[in-house]
């Protein structure tokens, strides 16, 4: 009997076992259901194709215009092919948003897949992650071949080495035809950056590609203590020292409880110090033709070891006085992490980059910010390459999720959902056509919003949204200015292979982080050091990679 | 002739320590204790410290300020953290008892000397231990042909059999439980089953204490199957969730290029504070810090299991 009720037991749970398999699968197959459903809106779409077809000859005109859009017109996207044509379809879309989950999540992507729906017949399926995630999972996804159709292909999804694997579509073709007005929109240079072997694989988002540093000073401490940072020329980072070091005693003069504190959290390091265009890990650089910052170093076209140059050596003790002059904490990265100082106004100011404009109340209503932008924009490969969203070739609808992207990158509806959400439910349109984005209901606190990215440069090109009322109305010329007036790298557009010296790279970038405390000051010789990491780096091979990077450099150039 | 027997003190049993060694072993081991003790007792003040004594003192032991807004925010209605804590404490009991259930079952069979194909299946298990296909087959494995992406069961199936417990148990049958007990049984007319469940099963308690210690510890500290193929944030652990901010804290303020920028500005600015972070530390260590004195008894006895035969 009790043979029998085992028996019994173990077919049920292998039955179990099977029941599993049904469980919804991740796929992109259209189900009985949906099928019907395409079917009754077909008759409902011819209306909306009519539409579209007087609105194409508009499209095109503003396609042809190479200059991209200043103000947000509500240009609406066109098809390829009339919607009735095309069958519904689900696309899978991996993205990365911070944080991944808003309360209204769903709202908004409801309401966005009614609008795709209505478009282009398909709804998307978006699946969030952090950053960090989304590097292993995607890294997983794509050695494991799974079907999925876009993923975000900027920081940490390794677009480079993907795209080399040919784990991306190449998108030459499909672009005149499925995209033309993100084609037309973004610059040819960001194209150019993009291109791995001489093909196109991703979209670039289409923001400030440009990198220019900014100081967002104090204004408040500054006009009491009497210094103004505008009074000193501003070219990098390295300039603005000058600054906190006349500060200094002013501040302490009039904030004699502040003495002990730092001036800031942190200088902006090496990077924003003596700009370099990055050819590998930050480690083997170029010179930015035009700005030339590595003295008696070779121009665009060579490379060389950043840690070996006279400026880099300089930096570092330069760091180590600063963190003996207090003027930067001892340990900075792990210093005012909950931002609480920077809010209490305890700072002289924060050092960043990419700002347009500031609020006066941007950090904290007790006291007044202004921005002080550097004289110069610069830009290179791996500034454009960090943010881009790819077609991967497992999936079953190429075209249509390229029409899904184009869509994004150009319609005003679209662009404005996915960064503050429902109009009337968490933003409100005001007169001028800029947003408000705590006017509705859902993001009355803003502590506890219901749904709001700022500014969303994961998901596609930022000039086509409406722009919120803390940014100037002009925000897009701007913005439009530093793009077009910064300096392009010699090298843009070159990514490099790593494939010949893996050890090299592994070897070199674990005595790289090794000594990485050099860069914060956080040593008690900086010399001594320095001269100990240039042996390792030897001993690591950073020669054999330094000559693989120019012969590699040379042979792109050659062609 | 009577022969003197002195009085067995502590002091004069053989193998005991002196007492000035005694002293110093002790002393040593209090050290080291507190030294253990100390930074756990220090994630629970900071867990419990406002940012504002964190921004002006660092982590300190005697904080300016302490406030419980931290696990406010972390258990306010509808909040993450109760659906992960609720998921993985499901997980944590389920898989556990599922897999104990099938592993003593394998063991036991293995055990028997009657089995005929009982060198077929101990070797079977024995070569999974040493081989294993890697991240990406299993990966393949379990999404495209289980279809576990995204369900419970993930966190169930694929961790049921561990071979290494299974011999580990199988050791333990065979040298603690008699044979003669089994032939006794069987001659009494016992099922196999029968003899499972009546025999097998209330000897055993020991060794299924501490491999359901390890296997309790072992799933409550797995957060990388969450990370790779959850996504329905109910189903998320609660390792998952602390690493997943831990890790893209430490992404941005590695990647210098996006620290600098405004993108990487906002994205810092929306990571929760330190005393959050400290505070999902506190609450996903107190079941476990709960469960060990639990299971402490059969520690020791589960420890020497293996270590000696017949």
């Amino acid at each position: 009997m009790s043979r029998k009720i085992t028996a019994l037991i173990l077919s049920f749970v292998l039955l179990m076992a099977l029941f599993t398999a049904c469980t919804g699968g991740n796929g992109t197959s259209p189900t009985t259901a949906a099928t019907t459903a395409a079917a009754t809106t077909a008759a409902a779409t011819t209306t909306a194709a009519t539409t579209a077809a007087a609105t194409t000859t508009a499209a095109t005109t503003a396609a042809t215009t190479a200059k991209p859009a200043t103000t947000a017109t509500t240009v609406v996207a066109t098809t390829a092919q009339p919607v009735e044509n095309l069958d519904f379809v689900t696309l899978d879309w991996y993205n990365v948003m911070s944080p991944p989950e808003m309360p209204d999540t769903k709202m908004v992507w409801e309401a966005l897949n009614k609008y795709f729906k209505e478009k282009i017949n398909a709804q998307v399926e978006i699946h969030l992650s952090n950053s960090a995630d989304l590097r292993t999972k995607g890294s997983t996804m794509i050695a494991a071949g799974q079907a999925f159709d876009v993923i975000y292909s900027g920081q940490g999804v390794e677009y480079p080495i993907n795209a080399a694997n040919n784990a991306f579509v190449a998108l030459d073709d499909l672009l005149p035809e499925y995209a033309p007005l993100t084609l037309a929109q973004i610059p040819q240079y960001a194209w150019d950056a993009v291109r791995v072997k001489g093909t196109i694989y991703t979209v670039p988002v289409y923001k400030d590609l440009a990198q220019r540093i900014n100081l967002i000073y104090n204004k408040t401490m500054c006009d009491t203590i009497g210094i103004s940072p505008l009074d000193y020329p501003f070219e990098s980072a390295i300039d603005m020292v000058e600054f906190y070091y006349d500060a200094k005693p002013l501040r302490d003069a009039k904030y004699p409880e502040l003495a002990e504190k730092p001036m800031l959290k942190d200088i902006g390091g090496m990077f924003n110090f003596h700009y370099y265009d990055n050819i590998l890990n930050n480690h083997i650089i170029c010179n930015i033709p035009g700005i030339n910052d590595y003295a008696g170093n070779p121009d665009g076209k060579t490379v060389f070891d950043i840690y070996a140059t006279d400026e880099y050596r300089n930096f570092v003790n330069l760091m180590k006085q600063m963190v003996d002059d207090n003027i930067v904490p001892y340990d900075a990265k792990n210093y005012d992490t909950d931002r609480a100082l920077r809010s209490a106004g305890e700072f002289i100011g924060v050092i960043g980059a990419g700002s347009i404009s500031v609020q006066p109340d941007i950090y904290s209503d007790l006291f007044d910010s202004a921005l002080y932008v550097a004289s110069q924009a610069y830009t290179y490969t791996s500034k454009i390459t960090g943010n881009g969203q790819a077609i991967s070739v497992t999936s079953p609808n190429p075209e249509r999720a390229l029409m899904m992207l184009e869509l994004v990158n150009n319609d005003n509806y679209v662009a404005t959902t996915l960064r503050f959400g429902i109009e009337g439910v968490h933003h409100t349109v005001e007169p001028n056509g800029q947003i408000n984005v705590d006017g509705g209901p859902n993001n009355a606190d803003p502590k506890n919003r219901g749904y709001y990215y700022w500014y969303g440069h994961q998901v596609g090109s930022i000039f086509v949204m409406s722009v919120p009322s803390f940014e100037p109305e002009n925000f897009f010329d701007l913005m439009d200015e530093i793009n077009r007036t910064a300096i392009v790298a010699a090298t843009m557009g070159f990514s490099m292979d790593t494939a010949n010296v893996t050890t090299e790279v592994a070897t070199v970038s674990s005595v790289i982080s090794e000594y990485a405390d050099l860069n914060t000051g956080m040593v008690d010789n900086p010399d001594a050091m320095l001269d100990e990491m240039l042996e390792a780096l030897k001993a690591a091979g950073s020669e054999k990679l330094l000559a693989e990077a120019q012969t590699q450099l040379d042979a792109w150039f050659a062609k | 002739m009577a022969v003197r027997v002195e009085k067995s003190t502590w002091r004069n049993r053989f193998n005991s320590v002196s007492p000035g060694w005694n002293a110093v072993i002790s002393i040593a081991m209090i050290i080291i204790a507190i030294l253990t003790i100390a930074p756990v007792v220090l994630v629970f003040i900071i867990s419990f410290s406002t940012s504002y004594s964190i921004a002006q003192k660092g982590y300190s032991y005697f904080p300016i300020e302490l406030s419980i807004e931290a696990y406010k925010l972390l258990f306010k209605g509808g909040s993450q953290i109760v659906d992960s804590y609720i998921c993985t404490i499901f997980y944590t009991v389920a898989g556990t008892v599922m897999s104990l259930f099938v592993m003593s079952m394998y063991a036991f069979v293995l055990s028997q000397k009657s089995f005929h194909a009982k060198k077929f299946y101990t070797y079977f298990i024995f070569f999974t231990m040493l081989f294993s296909g890697g991240l990406v087959p299993s990966y393949i494995l379990n999404v495209r042909y289980l279809r576990l992406y995204d369900t419970i069961w993930i966190f169930l199936l694929p961790s049921l059999i561990s071979a290494y417990n299974v011999i580990i148990l199988r050791t333990f049958i065979n040298s603690s439980i008699p044979d003669a007990l089994f032939d006794a049984a069987r001659i009494d007319g016992a099922s196999n089953f029968r003899i499972y469940v009546q025999i097998v099963l209330p000897l055993f308690k020991a060794g299924l204490a501490t491999i359901g210690l390890f296997q309790v510890v072992g799933r409550w500290n797995n957060w990388f199957t969450g990370m790779l193929y959850i996504e329905n944030p109910k189903l998320i652990p609660l390792q998952t969730m602390l690493q997943s901010i831990q890790r893209n804290i430490e992404f941005i303020k590695q990647n210098s290029e996006l620290m600098n920028s405004r993108e990487g500005q906002e994205l810092l600015a929306s990571m929760p504070t330190e005393s959050t972070q400290m505070a999902i530390l506190v609450v996903s260590v107190l079941p476990i810090l709960f469960a060990y004195p639990f299971f402490q008894r059969y520690f020791i006895h589960g420890l020497t299991i293996g270590s000696v035969k017949g």
